[in-house]
């Protein structure tokens, strides 16, 4: 292929972009028989924020990978689309949102001329990471029964959508560090590979950080996703099942133990093993019963934009707004999400094997951790494959610091795309 | 490391294929049963985000319609005439669900029915129902009404040659109005919850549909049964019994009216269908036998599911030959015993008389329009055809003579010719049941009517044929 990435880039996006265009003329039929031309301005306002992205990587990375940008546009379409048909205010806001994103990510791109230097900013973002999150236990405004948000004045802010790409770069950089002497010593016991009880260290912070922020927080799905994210980048840079299995068996004996402690979690946990309880589901299980009755509805082609009934969940624009993909684009709209987000991790994980340096490597991962697990819990969570934890659909949701960190992520992932060389095919 | 990073990515396909799997589980095959869910409001707003069809009676008056509503949904349902109809009409609430022909006719009401055309069905929702006209004339309806007032009883009338339903009334009855009404009380609670919860508790049933549910000892009336199977059986109108006050049969007694009861000596099937005598047609049982009689009763449609297009429609019964002994038969015969009749079911056996023994199947709808476009129209079709037109002729003539100079004659119209049976049914420890069966005119039958008042404490001559000779009067006007 002689093409050069941008022009890839360009390609891809010229296939995407008519989406949304697609999108405003069907929900301007359904909802009101006729098209609104004042509705124009959203599929607009996104194109051309699509397209400054594309140009300005042009000049500043031209050999940064072609598919992230597409693959973030397509998301952030059907996102869009979803909550014009949801909620036109929000809509609107979202608009917002995503250039604010798009900008910062661009400054992101052209101030972090070398991902690497990141690697001196571990502490310090390590610390910010955890006073960000940590900020919500004493200043925080709790919102449904978690304490997710800093209120800044007009601002709300939810800081742990942050702090989990500042962790995610300290674990690639402190992993990349010591990935040897964790991973090298220890002794092997029956065929396992025992390690060393001081390596232990970190998993036991971590874990011991994943239920603070469950107990004090009582953010199920932030506590969960840290832990995840944590766990990917240690097995990706040691090789070792164990830390995986040692780590799940940790954060399940944690999660047991506040089962038992927090009425909020038992809740998650009945409603999820019986949302259909004629006598929790129009109080408790409400939310994740009217979900499923969304995916029931939807069927195998869905109803159809704005032809189904997505506003009777709760939350619908954030959380569950795959409930509401699942209703009105159906089986195949749900799914064609799902493997959206496979292809932009399997194009996250392909990066990390292209670059050639081990913190290049682990940042790549970790990022990509942040994305797969973050939309997978959600995902699984609305539709009760898992108990519910509530957080956001990555760049589908209604959500400023859920959008803008995701682009930041975005960002870095371009950054580190183009500071890699040929794939390495050595192990 | 390449080797972990492959397998992370092994491992977000797991989960992915287990996403779809799950996903698959949700909308394909577990669909039915989340969509079925009571705790499932989904098909509740999108059913009351249409604007459900009217329901007009034949003669233009409308009878129900949608109108906006605050709340959940974006329309509810709006009752305009009171109680006069609410039996056929039901209700239709998101609240208690639908009956009557809110239930039967849903799919048309909702515009579902006939179904649109694919190029329709593609490019544009339904946003309106169809209209659906009923058979009912709004001034039978209104006379039927009158005429029962408040005694607890049913009237049904019934258009023999097509087996149109004229009118359907039922007392005690209900405003379904007061079941749809978005209005509280002052503390909160819906005034319709707490109006069904007093038509529930009542124990007079207004709920109940007793022209079409109602299941009454029919007494004489069912003598029109027996005398048909009788004529088709191959007892003439000629045939006589000697007519004592009281008949021996197995060891008791069958006994005419009257007190002491009457003697009649040796009739012939016409007068003693015109005086209503009891010893003739429990000897004409005993006689043709007991599977003769279950067989033309079961031919009239006893044992059977009136076809009529309306819900809680209750089956007629008649007990099995091999069930009765010579005492049973006997009183059988005279309509007393195990038998069971609902209005509908006495209506339909005087539509089989007035329309040369054929009885066409019952029905409430006309019609199913969209604006001024006729989508649907109903069918008459034969639903039984029970005797021949001779013995269908004779049995009319013989019930001309009841209205003229038998027990029947309160029913008699001026200039027309009306025929009928009474019917006064003794039921234990309680008055009786007082029934009227009226056809007019009798040259050209277009008016089948059925009457019972429940536990009138009168006879069906003095009680019952009045209230006929008024629904008669309204429809053959």
């Amino acid at each position: 292929m002689g093409m050069s990435p941008r022009w890839k880039e360009a390609l891809l996006l010229a296939l995407i972009l008519p989406l949304s265009f697609l999108g405003w003329i069907s929900l301007d039929l359904a909802e009101a028989g006729a098209l609104v031309p004042g509705h124009l301005v959203y599929p607009l306002a996104w194109t051309a924020v699509f397209l400054l992205a594309h140009l300005v990587l042009r000049f500043l990375r031209p050999q940064a990978d072609p598919l992230l940008l597409p693959l973030a546009a397509a998301l952030t379409c059907v996102g869009l689309v979803m909550l014009l048909r949801l909620n036109m205010h929000m809509a609107r806001l979202q608009l917002i949102w995503l250039g604010t994103g798009a900008v910062l990510m661009l400054l992101l791109v052209a101030l972090l001329r070398d991902y690497r230097s990141l690697k001196n900013y571990r502490y310090t973002l390590a610390v910010l990471g955890l006073v960000l999150l940590l900020s919500t236990v004493f200043f925080g405004r709790e919102v449904n029964g978690a304490r997710l948000w800093l209120i800044l004045g007009p601002l709300r802010f939810q800081p742990s959508e942050l702090a989990k790409i500042f962790l995610a770069i300290f674990f690639a950089a402190y992993l990349a560090e010591r990935k040897e002497l964790i991973a090298g010593a220890g002794r092997v016991v029956a065929g396992v590979h025992l390690p060393r009880p001081r390596d232990l260290g970190p998993l036991l912070t971590m874990w011991a950080l994943s239920l603070l922020l469950l107990i004090f927080q009582r953010d199920l799905g932030s506590s969960l996703l840290f832990f995840g994210i944590f766990l990917a980048v240690v097995y990706a840079a040691t090789g070792r099942a164990t830390f995986v299995v040692a780590g799940v068996v940790l954060f399940l004996v944690g999660a047991t133990l506040t089962f038992f402690l927090f009425g909020h979690v038992r809740t998650r946990v009945e409603t999820w093993l019986d949302p259909l309880n004629p006598e929790t589901v129009n109080d408790e299980s409400y939310q994740i019963a009217q979900s499923l009755f969304a995916f029931a509805e939807g069927g195998l082609s869905g109803t159809g934009l704005a032809r189904g009934s997505p506003n009777l969940i709760p939350y619908v624009e954030t959380d569950f707004i795959y409930a509401a993909v699942g209703e009105e684009l159906g089986l195949l709209g749900a799914t064609a999400l799902a493997l959206l987000y496979l292809v932009l991790c399997g194009r996250g994980l392909y990066l990390a094997l292209r670059n050639e340096d081990d913190f290049g490597k682990l940042l790549a991962v970790g990022m990509t951790a942040v994305l797969g697990l973050q939309s997978f819990i959600i995902m699984a969570g609305v539709t009760r494959l898992m108990p519910l934890t509530g957080i956001t659909l990555p760049f589908v949701s209604y959500g400023g610091s859920s959008l803008v960190s995701n682009f930041l992520l975005l960002g870095l992932l371009l950054c580190l795309s183009e500071g890699g060389g040929r794939l390495a095919e050595n192990d | 490391m390449q080797r972990t990073i492959k397998r992370l990515g092994a491992f977000f396909i797991v989960l992915t294929m287990v996403l779809v799997i799950n996903l698959s589980y949700l909308q394909v095959w577990g669909q039915k049963s989340l969509m079925e869910n009571n705790a499932n409001t989904r098909r509740l707003v999108e059913e009351y985000g249409i604007a459900r069809g009217r329901i007009i009676t034949s003669d233009g008056l409308v009878l129900a319609e949608s109108v906006p509503a605050q709340g959940p949904f974006a329309y509810r349902r709006q009752y305009h005439q009171g109680s006069l109809f609410s039996h056929v009409l039901g209700y239709d609430s998101p609240r208690f669900g639908r009956t009557g022909v809110e239930e039967t006719y849903n799919e048309q009401l909702l515009g579902r029915k006939p179904p649109r055309s694919w190029v329709e069905e593609m490019t544009s929702d339904v946003r309106e129902g169809n209209d659906v006209y009923l058979t009912l004339d709004t001034e039978v309806q209104a006379a039927a009404a009158k005429a029962l007032g408040s005694r607890k009883g049913a009237v049904v009338a019934v258009n023999p040659k097509t087996g149109a339903v004229l009118a359907m009334y039922s007392w005690p009855t209900y405003d379904p109005q007061s079941l749809v009404t978005p209005d509280r009380d002052a503390d909160g609670t819906p005034l319709a919850e707490k109006a069904m919860l007093n038509y529930s508790r009542d124990s007079s049933s207004p709920l109940l549909n007793r022209a079409a549910a109602g299941l009454y000892t029919p007494g004489s009336v069912f003598k029109v049964v027996t005398g048909s199977a009788g004529l088709e059986a191959g007892f003439p109108v000629s045939t006589a019994f000697d007519c004592p006050g009281v008949w021996e049969v197995g060891g008791s007694r069958v006994t005419n009216y009257g007190n002491p009861p009457r003697s009649f000596g040796s009739i012939d099937m016409k007068t003693a269908l015109t005086y209503s005598v009891n010893t003739y047609f429990a000897q004409l049982a005993v006689k043709m036998g007991a599977p003769a009689l279950v067989k033309y009763a079961e031919a009239f449609g006893l044992n059977s599911l009136p076809p009529l297009d309306l819900p809680g429609v209750s089956v007629s019964r008649i007990p099995p030959p091999g069930g009765m002994d010579a005492v049973l038969l006997a009183w059988s015969g005279a309509g007393q015993g195990e038998i069971l009749l609902t209005p509908l079911q006495l209506c339909l056996v005087g539509c089989a008389v007035a329309n040369g023994g054929r009885i066409m199947a019952p029905h409430l709808l006309k019609e199913v329009r969209k604006g001024e476009t006729i989508l649907e129209r109903y069918d008459a079709s034969v639903w039984k055809n029970p005797i021949s037109a001779d013995s269908a002729a004779e049995m009319l003539e013989m019930m001309v003579s009841v209205v003229e100079r038998g027990t029947g004659t309160e029913a008699a119209i001026s200039g027309v010719t009306v025929a009928g049976k009474t019917g006064t049914a003794e039921v234990e420890g309680k008055p009786p049941h007082a029934w009227f069966l009226g056809i007019a005119p009798a040259e050209n039958p277009s008016v089948v009517v059925a009457v019972v008042v429940e536990n009138s404490g009168g006879g069906g001559g003095t009680v019952a044929a009045p209230i006929a000779r008024e629904v008669m009067k309204a429809a053959l006007r």
